[in-house]
């Protein structure tokens, strides 16, 4: 029993030890907490993106309701409102909608024979900075 | 054993540094995982609005392109408050040309239902007629429910408004989050 004696503990763990681990827990934990705002930011541009694909859609509807001669070529809005009320959910989202001729094959043309391509474009302002968000819808109507 | 020499435990100071380090990383490990519950809560409220949102505009679009007659008249608009929008709509199924058959829309709560309905008159059960027809004495038809089924959820409000061009706006929340989409239905057969 009297080998005790001997067995200083240097064993431990010291001040700096704990210090530097805490540290890098610390950097992990703020690393992990960074993930909860890009999650959030995620979902909020889900859920504009499905809105501003139904609001690009209702634009394509109002153009259904058009003859084919009366959609006429160029730059039918540009930046407006989806909605003009400022109180609207809807008013942050802007549509631009075009209207192109095409040729046989199907390329940008100034003939009109019989094909135009409708682009509607919806951006909406980013939910925690960055880059505005895009979405477009294209179709094709045909002279019947 | 000679326990006055023992210098091998803890002192209290370095206890009290050891609870505090570790009562300290307790704490951010809990209000991480607050978040999170949090988080994943608002997450999972919001995509459910979205998806029911997405479920009611896709059905409703269906049903109102095809439509042959929309039996609900509807405001231009959903500016004026002393004509406001419906929250409920019944259009003619446009899907079966072989049967007068009409399909409804309407909200029972927060559910969004959709019934398909048949009209005919009392003494003539197994003829169809317009939801709007009379018979010889002026009386309108009776309707029977041929289905009933629910086709959203988590909705406050629903709006119909437009004549040729018709808007529908929802309104759905589930938990704190509110989410509103709206889209413009053009009937083919109107």
């Amino acid at each position: 029993m009297d080998t005790r004696k001997h067995t200083i503990n240097t064993k431990g763990i010291g001040l700096i030890e704990v210090v530097i681990s805490v540290t890098v827990l610390a950097v992990g934990l703020f690393g992990l907490l960074q993930a909860f705002p890009h999650g959030v930011q995620a979902e909020k541009d889900i859920e504009f993106a499905s809105i501003a694909s139904y609001l690009a859609q209702a634009k394509l509807e109002e153009l259904a309701t058009l003859s084919y001669d009366e959609i006429t070529p160029g730059t039918l809005e540009s930046g407006a409102h989806a909605n003009s009320n400022t109180d609207s959910p809807f008013y942050n989202f802007l549509r631009t909608t075009t209207v192109e001729l095409l040729d046989e094959n199907l390329t940008a043309s100034v003939t009109d024979i019989g094909f135009k391509k409708i682009s509607v474009v919806i951006t909406w302002p980013p939910v925690l900075g960055g880059e505005q968000q895009t979405t477009e819808l294209v179709t094709m109507i045909s002279k019947r | 054993m000679q326990y006055h020499k023992n210098t091998n435990g803890f002192t209290l100071f370095e206890v009290m540094v050891g609870i505090t380090i570790g009562v300290m990383l307790l704490g951010v490990v809990l209000s991480i995982y607050t978040l999170s519950v949090k988080s994943l809560s608002s997450t999972q409220n919001r995509a459910e609005a979205v998806q029911n949102g997405r479920i009611v505009l896709e059905r409703l679009t269906r049903d109102i392109r095809q439509s042959r007659d929309i039996a609900t008249i509807l405001p231009p608009d959903d500016t004026n408050p002393l004509n406001p929008p419906p929250n409920e709509i019944i259009v003619q199924d446009g899907h079966n040309t072989q049967l007068l058959q009409y399909v409804r829309y309407y909200l029972n709560g927060t559910d969004l239902y959709r019934q398909v309905l048949q009209y005919h008159f009392v003494d003539e059960p197994t003829v169809l007629v317009n939801y709007d027809a009379e018979d010889e004495f002026g009386n309108p038809p009776i309707s029977t429910t041929i289905s009933d089924q629910l086709v959203g959820q988590y909705i406050d409000d629903i709006d119909y408004y437009g004549v040729d061009l018709i808007t529908v706006v929802v309104t759905l929340s589930k938990g704190s989050v509110t989410h509103v989409t709206t889209t413009s239905i053009f009937g083919r057969n109107l």
